[in-house]
This record gives structure tokens, sequence and C-alpha cells, in this order.
């Protein structure tokens, strides 16, 4: 009954399924596992064990069940057409974070303030500067967010962190001087964020270092700002943003680091590692190229510059990591201390304040931490 | 085992396939009941023993029911004792931690509730078995003697845990004598693309607008995305049950089976009458032929028929789960209905189509308003929302721009979707260009509708089933 031409169709259309279902279940078998997801940046799970424990327990079934997902064939590729069509839809927010027309695709994340925590916090560091005996100074960068209130879609709620930083201002002891960046980093702010990234440029951090230099007095003009060569790094830089929704329009940011940053010795005391630069290369062909800053976060590192000067202790977030290198010719020493990892130590922070004859403690942090970060109680 | 998930269709589905089309005719049904026991135990593998158990029932009670039924009061205890063991399953494993809570807190009584997980499915193949064991005694249909059939029947995975209720009597020839050809084929795996979509494209998608509005504390909200969360489930609630029995009925020509419809685009109805004709339509046929028939139906006078109606309707509810709003949701379908009956739809009739339309609409929503919440309290106060008792703006909360911003183009697809307009289109584009349409335009869609879900499958952790609860 069926004509030829019918025939045909049912065969194409059973074809697609069955190259479909046989074409994804053999890419399983046949294209290997990996281990390590850069875009969603975490380890994948792994072929689980067939046991007769494990079916009767039921973690067969779920360990399975991530098993495939995780190692699903053109997994990024599959979850970047999603994200594609939502976008189309009209989704203009997804996973947190916006992504708006800023010449370009800008990818800009969602700000909600949180007074209680950030007066708690705030609280912690002025509790802290009252037991010091020398000066305290808090660096506070705005994120991108602050920049383009005025281009979010409509309806998106985001709140304004140049309110929030005018409230720390207002709450924070006067043993702190205040180094606010709003004003420094508001002028074509596209040289100092990425646009697939939550940091800052490595020119972004130099200005407002330099800024923050010159108000403290620390220098009297520019010209005494280290001279750093900036390279850039080989590939396109797709930013921890864009991997919460990767669209195919996003545009790629440029990685520039400063490629003649000597010191003297670097140390990681808790890992015991010591080397002479602060840069870890093998980053800067990964997707997360901005660990390439020492690594990523750590408890507590020890730079001796090699320059004259005093000694600094910086307690800081990620965002110090790029920028601290702006310090090093003014600092014969200096000590970053990421509250996140530095829990329960031998020394509580203030001992490491007179232990290593500190002269100065430099707070850096960018806005979003201040408002979020639960971990400033360590300090007292 | 859920169909939209990539363990399914990239795991489960390819073996069976093989397995399925590798043996010999005498094997396949063999095939099909450890794949689909395997597909049953998957996660929870307890219950595959209390539904192996519902199947020795049901196959020994309709053996028994198969006697004469003038000689011997075997097949009435038999029936009876199938009704008696599937209904109180259903009312063991689903309803007694809602009776323990009621008089917990109406009598302030101390019972412990059972620590009880819902077997999955238990509420369709209960209904299905019964209604086998019911046909036989009814000599509708005769007694299965095959075991491995009728384990085949009520274990079939496509239908298994979200329906449609099959009845026996409509695979009963299919169980041995089916035919697996091309054109089946084809067919369902367009209808399974088609239900894919249906649920992991626009059901989920949709779904996440509804849960994010009904997640937003009160004073963030507005007349007006109360009503809009209230549309967002009802477009969710339909294309992810729809799609689930379209996933069904595809898989299940796959395998050579036609089941009937569940589903001929509700809200297209003119009428609540009409809407209950259209939704779920295997759950209303149970209902009509098992509990409302028997009791009597339209043949004993009109207020018999109303006792009918509403006993049909209360249960109906019910049946969708162990909570007072599925209950009064029920009672409120049963009502209107009952008032259509009387004189509504002769009322209506005199009004214009468009009118008809949004009159059955607006009842529909308004019965997703009762449906979506089982939290009483939550449900009340999403109502007083609705109609302005809430003290919301009717306009302006605090996402309201956001939300519409960010789903109207959703909307209007969904809106699409529900309506006939493809299907229309794919009857005249087979007549006139019957090649283009069979062998460019349905693969190319039916593709592009398997890589999108599976795109959204890989991107989206947010998969929620509805109809897993009942």
């Amino acid at each position: 009954m069926e004509n030829k031409s019918s025939k045909i169709a049912n065969i194409i259309t059973s074809a697609v399924f069955i190259v479909f279902v046989m074409g994804f279940a053999l890419a399983l078998i046949i294209k290997g596992d990996r281990e390590f997801s850069e875009m969603e940046n975490r380890t994948l799970a792994q072929k689980p064990e067939v046991s007769w424990k494990n079916i009767k327990e039921g973690t067969f079934s779920t360990d399975l069940e991530s098993y495939i997902s995780d190692q699903l064939f053109a997994k990024d590729e599959l979850v970047t057409l999603k994200t594609d069509l939502d976008f189309m839809l009209g989704k203009s927010y997804q996973n947190g974070v916006y992504l708006i027309e800023d010449s370009g695709l800008r990818y800009v994340q969602k700000y909600e303030e949180n007074r209680t925590q950030i007066a708690e916090n705030v609280g912690c560091l002025n509790d802290f500067a009252q037991s010091l005996s020398v000066p305290a100074d808090l660096i506070l960068v705005p994120n991108v967010s602050a920049f383009t209130l005025d281009k979010l879609p409509a309806g998106a709620v985001c709140d304004d962190q140049k309110q929030s930083i005018d409230y720390v201002g207002s709450i924070l002891s006067e043993r702190i001087s205040f180094y606010p960046m709003t004003e420094a980093l508001s002028e074509s702010y596209g040289n100092w964020y990425y646009r697939t990234d939550h940091h800052w440029t490595a020119f972004g951090a130099r200005r407002a270092m330099e800024r923050y230099l010159l108000s403290s007095g620390q220098i009297q003009s520019t010209d005494e700002m280290p001279g750093i060569e900036y390279v850039r790094a080989g590939e396109d830089f797709y930013g921890t943003l864009y991997s919460k929704a990767p669209v195919s329009q996003a545009v790629s940011d440029t990685f520039y680091y400063g490629d003649n940053v000597g010191v003297q010795e670097i140390e990681w005391v808790n890992e015991g590692k010591i080397s002479d630069s602060i840069l870890d290369k093998s980053f800067l062909d990964k997707k997360d190229k901005y660990a390439s800053f020492f690594g990523g976060n750590f408890a507590q590192i020890r730079i001796k510059t090699g320059h004259e000067g005093g000694r600094a202790l910086v307690l800081k977030d990620s965002y110090a990591n790029s920028a601290v290198q702006q310090l090093f010719t003014r600092y014969s020493e200096i000590v970053m201390v990421d509250l996140r990892y530095y829990h329960m130590q031998e020394k509580d922070v203030s001992e490491l304040v007179s232990d290593y004859g500190i002269d100065r403690v430099i707070m850096l942090y960018n806005m979003d931490f201040l408002n979020e970060d639960r971990n400033f109680v360590w300090l007292s | 085992m859920l169909f939209s998930s990539t363990t399914f269709l990239f795991v489960f589905l390819s073996l069976i396939l093989v397995c399925y089309y590798a043996v010999p005719r005498m094997f396949k049904n063999a095939v099909l009941l450890v794949f689909s026991l395997v597909f049953y135990a998957w996660g929870e593998p307890v219950y595959v023993f209390l539904m192996l158990a519902s199947i020795a029932v049901a196959y020994i009670t309709g053996l028994l029911c198969g006697r004469d039924r003038e000689k011997s009061k075997v097949p009435l205890i038999s029936v009876i004792s199938a009704i008696v063991w599937n209904i109180g399953l259903l009312l063991f494993f689903k309803y007694t931690n809602f009776f323990i809570d009621n008089l917990n807190s109406i009598f302030d009584m101390k019972i412990t509730p059972l620590g009880l997980t819902l077997p999955i499915g238990i509420s369709f193949y209960s209904f299905q078995t019964l209604s086998y064991v019911i046909d036989v005694y009814r000599g509708k249909v005769k007694p299965q003697r095959n075991f491995l059939n009728l384990a085949t029947y009520v274990t079939l995975f496509p239908q298994l845990i979200a329906g449609p209720i099959v009845r026996y009597q409509t695979i009963e020839e299919q169980l041995s004598g089916r035919k697996e050809t091309l054109d089946k084929f084809a067919r369902g795996v367009r209808r399974f693309a088609i239900g894919l979509g249906k649920k992991v494209i626009l059901a989920n998608n949709i779904g996440a607008l509804f849960e994010e509005i009904s997640n937003t504390p009160q004073s963030e909200l507005s007349v007006a995305s109360s009503w809009l969360g209230i549309i967002a489930f009802t477009f969710q609630i339909y294309f992810d049950f729809s799609g689930y029995s379209d996933m069904a009925i595809g898989l299940g020509r796959m395998f050579g089976f036609e089941f009937l419809e569940n589903f001929n685009y509700p809200y297209i109805s003119d009428s609540i009458t009409d809407f209950w004709r259209r939704w779920h339509i295997s759950l209303s046929t149970w209902f009509r032929d098992y509990v409302y028939i028997p009791l009597g139906g339209n043949r004993k006078g009109k207020l018999r028929q109303c006792v009918n109606i509403m006993v049909v309707w209360f249960l109906t509810g019910f049946w969708h789960g162990a909570s007072w709003n599925f209950m009064i949701w029920g009672v409120y379908f049963g009502i209107i209905l009952l008032c259509e009956k009387l004189f509504l739809l002769k009322a209506l009739g005199k009004l214009p189509a468009a009118i008809r339309h949004i009159y059955a609409l607006l009842f529909i929503v308004i019965g997703w308003g009762i449906f979506a919440f089982d939290d009483t309290s939550k449900l009340i106060q999403n109502f007083k929302n609705m109609f302005g008792l809430g003290g919301l703006p009717f306009w302006g909360g605090k996402y309201d721009l956001y939300w519409i911003a960010g789903s109207w183009k959703l909307l209007v697809i969904l809106v699409i979707a529900s309506v006939p307009l493809f299907m229309h289109l794919g009857k005249k584009l087979t007549v006139k260009l019957p090649a283009v349409y069979g062998c460019v335009i349905e693969p190319v869609t039916t593709a592009a509708l398997l890589i999108v879900s599976t795109a959204y499958l890989a991107g989206s952790s947010f998969n929620p089933f509805l109809y897993f609860r009942f």
C-alpha cells in the first residue's frame, strides 16, 4: 500500500533516529572519557563499577546517569546550543549572569546587595584594624555591574554597587583609610574589566593600584609605577562568566599579563613551594588563564620582592592576584593572606602582623566578595 | 528511568532496539519484559516485586474470571479479589499517610506516618490490571493464558510509569500477533521526537518560570505575575504530560504497538465537557467505563446521574494525589460539568465561539491554579493574589517586566504549539509536496527536535517530571 516516496521518507526518518541514538551511544564508547571539564571547571564522573552491591544499593544507576551526562558526546557544544537558544528566546539572564549588549556581548554578574553581610564583614575589618598599630588601607573595587546598570535588560534586578560602596564608607572605622575605586575605573571601564570573566584586567588592576599609591602618598607621580611589559597569552580568553552561559555570540577577551615581573623569592607557605616567579604559565594555555597569577588562591603567600622598602600584609581576594605586582617596587616583602583558606592556622592574622614586622596592612577586595563572603570572621 | 534522560536515550533505548530486532519473534516479548523490568527497577529495585505480585494476581484472577458466570461464583469472587487487591495497594501506598496526617491534625492524634515512598506508576498499572480482570469478567476479552504476554502488557515500559492507561482490550491481539513495520517505526520516531521536544524544550522551560514565580516572596509579586505563573503552569503541565504520552505512543509504535490517543489539543476546547474529552482521555474513559457506568450512569434518573458525576470527579481528583487540593480540583470540575450538563452547555451554545473558548480557558486555568499547589495556604494565597485580594498592585511587581521580556517569545511558541496549526500544515504539505515534506522537512524537523532536546538535557539540571507523583 505504501507508495515509493513515502517508503523512502520512512527510511530517512528511521535512519535519522537510529543514527541519533546509536551515534551518541557509540561515541560514548569510542571517544574516550574526559577526566576534567575546563568549561565546567570540575572533574567529571567516570565509569561506575559494576557490582552487585552497587546495583542493589541503587548507586550504580545514579552513578551511571552522571557518567553518561558528564561524558556525553559534544557536551560543551550542546550546552552552547542550549544557551544560544535560550538567549534567542529572550533569556538574557542565565545562571546568575546577564548577557548584555555593550558594543558586543558582555557578561555581567548579577549583584544583590546584602547589607547585613556587608556590615558584618566591615565590622570584622574594623575590629581587626583597632588591634593594629600600623596603618591599614581598604581598596574596594566595584565589579563591572556598577558601570553597566543602564545597559541591563528591561526589568533586570541588579543593585547599584556605588551605593554599597558608599555604605561601606559610612560604616568603616576611622582607623582604616578608604580607597574606593569607583571613580578610577568608571571611565572606559571596557579596558578595565573582561567581557567574559568576573575579574578585572591587568590594566584595570594597574590603574587602580596607581590611584591607590598616589592618593595614599606612597608615590608622587605615575612615573614611579613599576615598568611592566605586558604580553598577551596566545589563545583567546573565555572566562568564568562565559562558562556559566556559553553563547556563540560571546566576544572573546585577550589575556594580558606582565612578563617581566621578577621577584627574589616567593613562597607558598602552607604548600611549602618556593619559586622565583609569580606566574604559573601552564595556565596560559588552559581555559582558566587568570589562575596563572600565583596558580590561583592560597592561604598564605610570602614574597621577597628584591626591592627596598617596608613590609606589607595584603588581605585579599582573587582581584589582588593580578594587582599585587604593582606594589613590588615599593616594598621589600609582601605577605598575601586569603581568609577563605587561612583558617585555624598556627598564628592568627594579628600575630602574623607582629611576627613579620609588617609596616602596613592593605585590604584589597571586590565589592561582590565583600557582599557575599563569610570568611572575614577568621580575622578575630 | 525517565524518557527525557541521556541514559534512557543512549543506553537503554539503543540496547533494547538492538536486542528486540535481533531476536526471533518468539523471544520479542521476553526482551520487552526483561528491559521493562530493568527500566522499572532503575533506582528503586524493591517495588518490582510488588508489580510482579500484581501481575500474578491479575493472571490468576483473570483465568478464574474466565469460567462460566452462570454456573459458578468463582468469577465474581475473583473479580472482587482483584478489585480489593488493586484498590488496597493504592490505598495503602498512596493514601495511608494522607489519612494518618489528617487524623493527626483533626483529632490531635499522634500516629506515626509510614515511611513509604510511592511505588512509581502504581496508579497506572493498578488501573490497567484492574481493567483487564473486569473486562475478562464482563466477557469482553478472553483471559490471557500466557503469563509472559500478560506480564509484557502490564510492564510495557513505554506506558509503565506515566500512562497512557493502555487497556488490555486495546492491545490484546497485538501482544501475540503484532507486526513491526517500517511505516510504524517511522511514525513512532516522529511522535517520539515531538514528545521529547514538548517535554524537554517547552515544558521544562516554561516550568522554570512557574517555579521562579511561585518561589518569589509575596511582596515582590503582582496580580499580573500571579496570573503569569498559573498560565506558565497551564502550559507546563500540558506539554509535560502530553509530551510524555507522545513519547509513549511513539515508543510503542517502534515495537509494533498502537496505543490509543491520550490528548487531543485540550486547550482549544470550547467547554469543560469538551476539555475532558480531550485531556488525559485514557483516564476519563477509564472512570467512565469502570465507575460511572457501573454506578448506573445516566440510566437511573437525573438525581442519580448528578450523584454519579460527582462521585466520579471526586475520585478522579483523588487519583491524582493524596492531597486536598486534588480532591477540590476534581470536585471543582465535577460541579462545572454538572452545570454544563444541566443548563450551561445550552446557554453557551448561543454565544459566539470566541466567548466559549475564553470561558473554557478561564476555568481550565483556574483549575490548574488549584492543582498546582498541594500546600493549602499557598493555594489560597495564590488565588487571593490572582483576584486582587492579596493586597498586590495589578502590575509593577519587582520582576514583572523582566519575566514578560524574558518569556513572551516562548509563550507565543507555546500558544502556537497548543493549537493544531502544525498538524494541519503537515497534512496540507503531505498532499501538495509529498516527497519534499516526507524526505526533507520531516526528517530535518525530527533531527532538529532530537538534537535540541539533547542540548537541553545536556545543559540543564532542571528536569523534574510532573507526573511522577501520581
